[in-house]
């Protein structure tokens, strides 16, 4: 008797864990990094076989706060002509004459945006490239969020760069 | 701590490759070997001390057994716990070519603290063999558990840095040490794993090796049984809340469904070690098999391939990078050398008649059937496309069922191309 019951424990024990692990796994969503977005756009491919620098499409990166989407004119420009057979170009043009916003899902979201301000043109006067945050985007044929923005990332950058650690800089 | 940098050349995409599983070999050799040598001294020395404050012989016998069966000979150390770290180091150092990290740097304190650690142990197994002045032997014991525990918390840092690729930039060495709750659940990962392989090690090496028990009394061995199998169960018991810890300290980057999978097969094994492990401290008449000691060894290749898994997702990006660099260099390289061979390559009317007098006259007239058909007849074909008649020359095929095949003939390019443009020139003449 005495026995079965310690193996009932040692089991029990067991399946806790297993379902806490499953349940950790079930509520971390991959997608979250890497998600599926309503267009294939290859990063890689316009980087290194087009030749287009970020801010080619990312305009507004050295003088707003926010990098910027691409609006769908800056597509356009090119793949009024090119590729156009593609199934994704086609999508684009779909949108682009139905004069529809392309539903893109932001990979880059700061986990409180509410409380956090965050500036990229201050970060690109400082002398920071755009690798530094997003990673190599040039070898992402999928865009992939590889930083984790939390608080103790932003402030360990910014004490190795003698940058503003008052919580006021960030949280107004 | 440049010229470590220095040391190392950037590596080819295959290189890369094969560096992924390199590691996972060095990891499933070296962690085995280092988890005996961590427990049986860390063990060996708590017994010595409880042998000196309960002044008991017999726990100085169960310090002394630990050592004799767990600490191998001079040689392995040498071979299976310093060389792999150091093997590590440098393939490391392919790996973050060029990250800007302090990987390489920490490997190499940990590598330089841990052969302290190691020949300090040898020092401790001879000091009880030799039944040196106590003093002795507890220096060098405590010596040995304090630099292999300082070692592998360094490695520990080292490979919980590697999981964060955002921090890459910012650790620039020991002055932004990582004290995250990553690397203490890391290293009490890898401590209290060690503790429960040694445990399992020592079952195993007691109870499957038939000279050990003919010569040990039967109340000793009861006793090793209780005291390696308790060690080993309440370790084991451990796996499940530090793989949870670990898991969840994680940064996301490194997490996919593959490791939460695997995560729960090494759960299940644990299980049935468990289960294993109760039963014979349960029931003295259940002998203890080598299955348990077998199942820890899997279970302990599972978690370094999860762990591996992990790095790999976490580092992803990084590998990226250095393949399509490898890939520019290699296309470069190519292209370099076809332009090369193609300015190697002469077209000379002297060397085009020498292949002609040499080789295809054996075969060939102008105006009559020889071996094979007359010039006069093919070459009308090929005037104005001498691209074709090289083709021809550098692959023949058999064209005319009239004659044999033309073999191969083994060619330079700057032979080709002279003997075509040389019978061309004399077909045009003659015509």
């Amino acid at each position: 008797v005495h026995r079965g019951i310690g193996l009932k424990i040692i089991a029990t024990y067991f399946v806790i864990f297993i379902t806490l692990i499953l349940i950790f796994g079930f509520f971390w969503k991959k997608d979250d990094l890497a998600p599926r977005q309503p267009i294939n756009f290859n990063h890689q491919l316009h980087i290194q076989k087009v030749g287009l620098e970020c801010t080619h499409c990312h305009k507004l990166v050295e003088v707003s706060q926010f990098a910027g989407i691409p609006p769908l004119e800056t597509c356009m420009t090119c793949h009024k002509a090119v590729a156009t057979d593609r199934p994704e170009i086609v999508k684009l043009t779909r949108y682009w004459e139905e004069k529809k916003p392309i539903p893109w899902i932001r990979v880059y979201n700061l986990p409180v945006r509410k409380y956090v301000y965050f500036s990229h043109k201050r970060h690109i006067k400082a002398g920071f490239e755009c690798l530094n945050c997003h990673g190599e985007v040039k070898v992402m044929p999928v865009m992939k969020r590889v930083r984790q923005l939390e608080m103790g990332w932003c402030m360990s950058c910014h004490r190795e760069n003698n940058g503003p650690v008052d919580c006021t800089t960030c949280h107004k | 701590m440049d010229f470590v940098e220095n040391f190392f050349l950037p590596p080819s995409s295959d290189h890369l490759f094969l560096i992924k599983y390199l590691i996972l070999l060095i990891y499933f050799i070296h962690m085995p070997f280092i988890s005996l040598i961590i427990g049986g001294t860390f063990f060996s020395l708590f017994f010595r001390i409880l042998a000196v404050l309960n002044n008991s012989s017999f726990y100085y016998r169960v310090s002394d057994f630990f050592v004799e069966k767990l600490i191998f000979r001079k040689t392995a150390g040498i071979i299976l716990g310093v060389l792999p770290l150091v093997i590590l180091t440098l393939i490391e150092g392919q790996v973050f070519y060029d990250a800007h990290i302090a990987i390489v740097q920490f490997l190499v304190y940990s590598t330089i603290l841990v052969a302290m650690g190691i020949t300090m142990v040898y020092f401790y197994e001879a000091s009880i063999r030799m039944r040196f002045n106590s003093v002795v032997t507890f220096i060098s014991g405590a010596g040995s558990v304090f630099f292999l525990f300082l070692g592998y918390f360094v490695f520990c840092v080292d490979s919980s840095l590697i999981l964060d690729p955002g921090r890459w930039a910012v650790v620039k060495g020991f002055s932004d040490f990582l004290f995250s709750w990553n690397v203490v659940a890391r290293f009490n990962h890898f401590i209290f794993t060690a503790f429960a392989v040694s445990g399992a090690g020592l079952l195993f090496l007691t109870f499957n090796w038939q000279e050990t028990q003919e010569k040990l009394e039967a109340g000793f061995l009861k006793q090793i049984r209780k005291i390696a199998g308790g060690i080993t169960l309440a370790f084991t018991l451990l796996q499940p809340i530090l793989l949870f810890w670990n898991l969840v300290t994680m940064p996301a980057i490194s997490l996919s469904e593959s490791v939460f999978s695997i995560a729960v097969v090494v759960i299940l094994l644990i299980f049935i070690i468990c289960v294993h492990l109760y039963k014979i401290l349960q029931d003295q008449r259940v002998k203890p098999s080598n299955r348990i000691f077998i199942l820890f060894i899997i279970t302990l290749i599972f978690i370094l391939a999860n762990d591996h898994l992990a790095r790999e997702n976490s580092i992803q990006n990084h590998t990226a990078l250095l393949t399509s660099r490898a890939l520019e260099v290699e296309n470069e390289i190519t292209t370099e050398r076809e332009q090369l061979r193609a300015a190697a390559i002469k077209v000379d009317p002297n060397l085009g008649k020498q292949v002609f007098e040499n080789q295809c006259l054996s075969c060939h007239r102008f105006d009559q059937k020889v071996v094979g058909p007359p010039y006069n007849e093919v070459l009308l074909k090929y005037s104005g496309d001498e691209k074709a008649l090289e083709d021809f020359i550098r692959k023949p095929s058999k064209v005319n069922p009239d004659y044999p095949a033309m073999p191969q003939l083994g060619l330079s390019e700057s032979e080709i191309k002279s003997v075509a443009a040389y019978l061309l020139q004399v077909f045009q003449e003659k015509q």
